[in-house]
């Protein structure tokens, strides 16, 4: 009997695979499972770096699905600094898999946080899960409830109408009330809205069976919403800004990623319907590290996100499809080439969080 | 045949076509019986945001122009504080008063039902920071600060050119408040092309309103507002709908007479020492306007 693995295909061989070819040319995928043509319905959600996966969608004439849209004659800095058009609804960041299922309870009404919102000493209403939408914060009460409302009926008929559904995972150190488990993108009073209560808010690191079990529940959910939903995943490449854990940052971001790998990679195996791109591999595999992340070790180089877009809709055009002039169009064009300096300011929580918290601490 | 020849007093109101209900309006006022006459300037298309350019301090080329067909400025400066002979001669002949102008100015409904307006049509509602009786309907939200931000842009070069008004004397300048909007929604429709429901039209004025009386009393001067007497439930009484835009000459005399009593209530704006003084020397049998040497007796 011949050995099995003589049947592989190349992409199955380290040599053929990864070392003999340059870094342009990696593309560590098989044959697309799942293919959109520009009139599909694409939304989005996760960290940071989903950001890079909207923009590219809208600026290749996708049909990037918004259901939280701005209102006319706003400013594009008007649109940014309310965080419209960052992601399909205005959620602001999700980085890890418990806000997401939490996110998507709360727009089937199965799911009300305890502690959502913050009043400050001048009377704004901050939401404690999307901190940056209202920068100044919502100017009563009234208006911050009533633009939850709106919003969580925006993201349920996201769920409920989109063809399909790209979530980047982040992060799985996150703060949680006591009360109740409501996860947050941030750590209120950390350098942001609301007031850090070591009575109330509590850390948690999520372990893999958490963040695949929360993950399975959002799928599980979103799919009976809607039964013809697709879903992409993908691991965001970007190592943690910080940890909680009393280790360094860097085992700490390994811990992270690896779980939200393996989450990933078990939602593929137990749902037909969800597939990964593996954007995180495109990054931080050995051979282009080097090239597409930058030289603090954490940000990824317009080279890497360019290089991720272009495996991205290589991988998942319907280049077959019969809405054709676009599609060819935009297959024939040139590669994604890396943005100059006016690359659009990616919106990050994170970032933002600590960046103040920097900024506030005491010398 | 005896006849009697009696003064008026002038309120100058001027602003886009929200001064046209006062035109030629002529009433006694309700406390002293005197007439007060509505001497009016209609400036097409006037809004707060064009009223005066903050950048070369200058205003509405027409708002000059009415000023100074009216007396009230000459040279750049205003009339009634000048201590200039041939001002004074002409005060005195035109029986001018001494006190500063009553000014009343109407402009702002361009700049709601047209800037401001089109960020919510028929897709959008807001929250605004003051309780309102009008609903909130199940549309999408535009943020508070938002609408804010448009009223302030469209507001501020109009402050500033009321704050430039007061610097040059007229410290008896009224504002008049946006009219509450129309209810007939084809009418908005004819006018912007688009739908705005009534409800969140009229939310709108008030929001722009409540920026706008905010403003003013911070730079001391009042906005006239009658929201109470032209509405019934939150929304414009029909009998005030004159055309889906303006409120009829009845309206407009709300208005007016609310000028009048405050301005009856606000003595304190009235002083205008440098005429005094001209009045003061020609009653003691001196040339007004002969300078005296310093340290002469």
């Amino acid at each position: 009997m011949s050995c099995p693995y003589y049947t592989l295909p190349a992409s199955s061989f380290w040599r053929q695979a990864v070392a003999e070819r340059g870094v342009q040319d990696l593309d560590p995928h098989l044959a697309p499972t799942l293919r959109f043509t520009p009139a599909t319905r694409i939304g989005s959600a996760g960290s940071c770096f989903a950001q890079h996966i909207s923009r590219a969608l809208q600026s290749r004439g996708y049909n990037y699905f918004v259901t939280e849209r701005a209102p006319g004659f706003l400013t594009p800095e008007q649109e940014e600094r309310y965080s419209f058009g960052v992601f399909s609804a205005r959620y602001g960041n999700i980085y890890t898999t418990l806000q997401l299922l939490q996110l998507i309870r709360r727009a089937f009404g199965d799911f009300v946080p305890a502690d959502q919102f913050w009043t400050d000493n001048n009377g704004r209403v901050f939401d404690l899960l999307r901190p940056r939408i209202a920068p100044r914060g919502f100017v009563s009460m009234t208006e911050a409830v009533a633009d939850t409302s709106q919003h969580l009926k925006a993201v349920r008929k996201l769920i409920e109408t989109t063809d399909v559904f790209i979530f980047t995972l982040g992060l799985t150190e996150c703060w949680v009330s006591q009360a109740d488990n409501t996860a947050y993108p941030t750590c209120p009073g950390c350098g942001s809205a609301g007031e850090y209560d070591p009575s109330r808010y509590e850390f948690r690191n999520l372990s893999v069976a958490e963040t695949a079990g929360y993950l399975s529940e959002a799928i599980d959910l979103m799919s009976t919403a809607n039964p013809k939903i697709q879903i992409i995943l993908t691991v965001s490449p970007v190592p943690l800004a910080a940890t909680m854990e009393p280790r360094h940052v860097l085992q700490a971001t390994t811990y992270s990623k690896s779980v939200l790998r393996v989450a990933a990679e078990e939602m593929v195996r137990r749902y037909a319907n969800v597939h990964y791109f593996a954007s995180y591999e495109i990054i931080t595999g050995a051979k282009g590290a080097g090239l597409y992340i930058g030289e603090d070790g954490r940000t990824i180089t317009p080279h890497g996100v360019a290089r991720a877009m272009d495996v991205f809709f290589a991988h998942f055009i319907d280049e077959s499809s019969d809405q054709t002039a676009e599609v060819t169009n935009l297959a024939a064009a040139p590669k994604v080439a890396p943005p100059a300096s006016a690359e659009p300011r990616i919106v990050c929580d994170e970032d933002d969080f600590y960046r103040a918290l920097a900024a506030s601490q005491p010398q | 045949m005896d006849t009697q020849v009696e003064t008026v007093l002038p309120v100058y109101i001027v602003g886009d076509s929200h001064s046209l209900p006062y035109h030629n309006l002529v009433f006694r006022e309700r406390w002293t019986g005197a007439w007060v006459m509505a001497r009016t300037k209609y400036i097409p298309g006037l809004t707060a945001h064009d009223f005066f350019n903050p950048a070369t301090g200058e205003f509405h080329p027409e708002f000059i122009g009415f000023l100074e067909y009216e007396g009230l400025v000459r040279a750049g400066r205003a009339t009634h504080l000048s201590m200039d002979e041939v001002d004074f001669a002409i005060a005195k002949a035109a029986a001018q008063s001494v006190l500063p102008p009553l000014i009343l100015i109407a402009v702002g409904e361009i700049d709601v039902r047209g800037p401001i307006m089109r960020i919510l049509k028929d897709t959008h509602d807001f929250v605004p920071p003051f309780p309102t009786t009008l609903p909130l309907l199940d549309k999408s939200l535009v943020p508070w600060d938002v609408i804010e931000e448009a009223i302030e842009e469209r507001l501020g070069p109009f402050i500033a050119g009321l704050q430039q008004l007061i610097a040059a004397g007229f410290k008896r300048v009224y504002v008049q408040s946006v009219v509450p909007p129309t209810r007939k929604e084809e009418r908005i429709r004819e006018l912007q092309a688009y739908d705005c429901p009534v409800t969140v039209r009229t939310k709108l004025v008030q929001a722009f309103n409540w920026k706008m009386a905010a403003k003013c009393r911070s730079i001391n001067l009042t906005m006239l507002d009658n929201w109470s007497d032209l509405t019934d439930g939150g929304l414009l009484r029909p009998e005030f709908d004159f055309d889906g835009v303006h409120l009829p000459p009845r309206g407009a005399r709300v208005y007016l007479e609310a000028l009048i009593d405050d301005a009856i209530d606000s003595r304190g704006l009235v002083a205008n020492h440098p005429r005094y003084e001209l009045y003061y020397r020609a009653a003691c049998g001196l040339d007004p306007f002969q300078v005296t040497a310093p340290g002469a007796v």
